[in-house]
């Protein structure tokens, strides 16, 4: 018979098929990421590969993020998207608006409020509890691949905690600029274990993951790696006995709009007079302290 | 917006799952189905959330029982029978292996993703209440140290011998505990378990 | 001005996408038909179906209206949809032997069993701007297909198959056998690993490196087996046999066994006969095999040099590094990250701008610190 009919009368027998998948995945993709979620948990840092599904949004665009949240969430729950700390930033807004139109799930802008937190290259500012789940969006899910091109020679390493070139990248930035020059995706030892990537996070937000409540998991789709830190695990940036792990500096400023001296602060240049202004990167606790 | 119900109980459950395998030690419950549906045996339950074609499980035999246990994961989830040796999954419906944990798959040093997944079935799980427990377990997840919580219908020694496949971290495995009332608990292989005697 | 925090976000990319929407509309030209670009634009859409990794001309055609001839962007709409489709079922392993044929061709041998088929090819037109298609008119074409079908004998017989020139090779013990390899670290019962379904790991297995293969973006395959060519690998390819046809696509019934025909997909099959090597004792010649949807002859034969260079066995050239050319060969995802450039990345930036104005006070500092030279 023609193959049109052939779709058509199975259309016809299972009415089920066509009802609509909750949160896009199919379920036995969602059941294969949830089965790397739990291994990537049991051996935190290290790199779970899996399928890693095409979406409706572009590789390198948080597809990594999207399908772990995707494959957990649930009506109940309350979702963040953030993108640089705001929530309404381009990235932010798109996938928000894609999670909404395939779960009809609850969002929020207050961190307190959110189950889950869906972020691209930052950690909210207020310290997230037990039972928040913080989902990262990573572009580059190898630490080592500053060092090493080759993912073969990178699993070997990790494989043999032969760490030895990477502690050699950091003692030769400090030879020639006098500091340890990583800014963002700044290398840190998870469960004294593995050299993990935080994502690129800025070093402001680095110390949030250590002994965290939360659990933090991470999620590369384009290189189809999920990574994760439990709660309560050790996570220790390198660095030198003679030159400790420092934050972004941003003495003497503060932000403009809610007085705040203790967060991580965006730089605007003025249109007018080319001056420098400065305001919370994490907008959801700025619009909190503008309005207490 | 409709979406088939059995789907999201899977997402629950797999909810419940990740809360147990993130704090070893802590009992959580097992999401109740809606009411009009039949629900499932716990061992079903996990099965259904995180098992499909793709994997392979063996059940380790023991009574009848069991080989409708076996058949039940096969029909639900088209997850293949394997070697104990090699499969993915290794369901202990009663509580204790028998030496056969050894065998199971514990990763290689590039891959220790790639090694089984233990899932047992005990009489019953209860919090630590008073005296001196079984034993202490650390490591992530845990703020200091928990106390091990009573687990009836698991022998000592399959704890040592899960301690003895976990011995050379990453390698090893990880075990999810399902008791008869869907109560679970979760010992992932990064955590380090003394016993007290 | 007070500076206000970037909210709207929403409804600017709205209106970037009504936009862009926009921009095909502006013009006084009639809506182009799918069946007009599915028909016409027939070696576009087989292009897409490749890429996308899904067969279906007419969705195929609808992704390259919508994406306004992007390629990039039209396999993107392909292989999202791809991703929403339930797996059924695996048809049938076929073999090209089955093949419908409607080209054949081998470059090893003047002449061959079965002949030497040409079929639809632009290979020997003179690459002049044609002006009449201008005002193509349907009576034209209508006269040029009576034309062209007057000729042909209805007698005519047409073989059922044509014999592969690597299997009379094969037959006279010129050829090497590719061995089977097991699926590194895992300890699967199946001999092929699934793309779509497990990230590669390396090394990989070649079945899941001719999948990659089978998808990957053509130009970026080109590249890579130009490069391979020139000079950058040691290939030497010869085509011993480049098909072009129809496969049919058998399934089995899911409680009788029996097997049924569904449909055909139209392929384009290249086995390239390479350098010879003596691994084995008894110097052979080697194989390099490509296989995609869609008549697609630059890629299928890209696809089989490459084959061919990742199994070298001390690999000297990027196109030999079976990671290099595995991880850089998808279209959707290089063109993905490509553009997620164009995504603020100021909180990065910030922290950049933090250590290298560190850098420099370290830098002043040291200045000062050293002392001066003589003639100052």
């Amino acid at each position: 018979m023609k193959l049109k009919n052939w779709i058509l009368q199975r259309h016809h027998q299972n009415d089920d098929q066509l009802l609509y998948t909750f949160g896009y995945i199919d379920e036995m993709a969602k059941k294969e990421i949830r089965r790397k979620i739990l291994k990537a948990v049991a051996i935190p840092g290290y790199q779970v590969p899996f399928g890693s599904r095409e979406l409706p949004i572009a590789r390198g665009w948080g597809t990594g993020g999207l399908q772990v949240t995707l494959s957990m969430i649930l009506p109940e729950d309350v979702l963040k998207i953030i993108d640089q700390g705001c929530d309404g930033s381009v990235n932010a807004a798109n996938i928000r608006k894609f999670i909404q139109a395939v779960t009809s799930v609850d969002t929020t802008t207050d961190t307190n409020e959110a189950t889950i937190i869906q972020t691209r290259h930052r950690i909210p500012e207020e310290p997230m509890g037990s039972g928040q789940i913080l989902v990262l969006q990573v572009p580059y899910p190898e630490a080592l691949r500053e060092v090493e091109p080759s993912e073969a020679a990178t699993r070997r390493m990790h494989a043999e905690g032969d760490y030895g070139r990477m502690w050699l990248y950091l003692y030769e930035d400090i030879v020639r600029y006098g500091e340890i020059t990583i800014s963002y995706r700044y290398p840190v030892v998870v469960n004294g274990k593995y050299i993990m990537d935080p994502s690129p996070i800025p070093r402001w937000d680095v110390p949030k993951l250590n002994m965290a409540e939360m659990l933090c998991i991470f999620g590369a789709g384009r290189e189809k790696r999920i990574y994760a830190i439990p709660p309560y695990t050790k996570v220790e940036p390198l660095e030198f006995e003679d030159h400790p792990f420092r934050v972004e500096d941003f003495t003497g400023r503060n932000c403009e709009r809610c007085g705040a001296k203790d967060t991580y602060l965006d730089e605007i240049i003025d249109d007018e007079t080319g001056n420098r202004r400065y305001f919370c990167s994490d907008t959801g606790y700025c619009d909190k302290r503008c309005q207490a | 917006m409709l979406y088939k119900s059995k789907d999201l109980l899977h997402q629950k459950t797999f909810r419940v799952l990740l809360q147990a395998m993130c704090h070893p030690g802590e009992i959580q419950t097992l999401p109740n189905p809606h009411a009009e549906d039949q629900p499932p045996h716990p061992l079903l339950q996990v099965a259904g959330a995180i098992l499909d074609h793709e994997v392979t499980h063996y059940v380790i035999d023991g009574v009848q029982e069991n080989s409708m246990l076996e058949q039940g994961i096969q029909h639900d989830t088209k997850s293949l029978c394997g070697l104990p040796e090699q499969a993915d999954f290794i369901f202990i419906p009663d509580g204790n292996s028998n030496g056969h944990i050894l065998k199971a798959r514990r990763g290689s040093p590039e891959y220790p993703d790639t090694s089984a997944t233990i899932v047992y079935g005990v009489r019953s799980l209860t919090a630590h209440t008073d005296g001196q427990p079984l034993g202490y377990m650390k490591g992530p997840g845990i703020r200091e140290r928990v106390a091990l919580p009573p687990i009836t219908g698991l022998d000592r020694a399959e704890i040592l011998q899960l301690i003895e496949v976990n011995k050379n971290y990453p390698l090893g495995v990880d075990a999810i505990f399902v008791d008869k009332k869907g109560k679970v608990l979760a010992i992932p292989r990064s955590t380090s378990i003394e016993m007290t005697e | 001005m007070g500076y206000v925090a970037v909210k709207g976000g929403t409804e600017a990319i709205e209106n970037a996408c009504r936009l862009f929407a926009f921009e095909h509309m502006k013009g006084d030209s009639a809506p182009l038909k799918i069946q007009q670009i599915h028909e016409q634009l027939f070696l576009l859409v087989d292009r897409v179906m490749g890429e996308g990794a899904l067969y279906a001309p007419d969705l195929a055609a609808l992704a390259i209206k919508q994406a306004a001839g992007d390629t990039l962007e039209a396999a993107f709409l392909l292989r999202a949809y791809r991703t929403t489709m339930p797996r059924i079922g695996y048809t049938i392993p076929c073999t090209t032997e089955k093949m419908r044929i409607i080209r054949r061709i081998s470059a090893a041998f003047k002449d061959i069993p079965g002949g030497q088929i040409l079929g639809p090819t632009s290979d020997y037109t003179l690459r002049l701007l044609d002006f009449d298609l201008i005002d193509e008119s349907v009576q034209e074409s209508a006269a040029f297909k009576r034309a062209l079908t007057g000729t042909l004998s209805q007698d005519a017989t047409l073989p059922d198959t044509f014999p592969k020139i690597i299997d009379i090779l094969r037959q006279e013990g010129l050829l090497v056998e590719t061995k089977k390899t097991p699926i590194p670290h895992e300890e699967k019962s199946s001999s092929i690993v699934d793309i779509t379904r497990e990230a590669l790991t390396f090394p990989a297995h070649r079945s899941a490196s001719l999948q990659s293969l089978a998808r990957g973006e053509t130009g970026g395959l080109l590249l890579l087996a130009y490069s391979s060519m020139r000079g950058y690998g040691n290939v030497h390819p010869t085509i011993g046999e480049l098909r072009v046809g129809y496969l049919p696509v058998m399934i089995r019934h899911p409680y009788k066994g029996e097997a049924h025909l569904v449909g055909e997909v139209k392929v384009t099959e290249a086995e390239v006969i390479a350098r010879y090597d003596d691994a084995g004792g008894k110097p052979r010649f080697t194989l390099g095999y490509g296989l995609c949807f869609g008549q697609n002859e630059i890629k299928a034969i890209s696809m089989a040099i490459l084959d061919r260079a990742m199994q070298a066995a001390e690999p000297q050239s990027p196109c030999e590094d079976q990671e290099f050319v595995l991880s850089h060969i998808d279209g959707i995802e290089s063109m993905g990250f490509c553009n997620h450039w164009k995504l603020p990345h100021y909180v990065d930036f910030q922290s950049d701008l933090d250590r290298l104005r560190k850098a420099q006070t370290i830098h002043e500092t040291q200045k000062l610190d050293t002392p001066k030279t003589p003639s100052e």
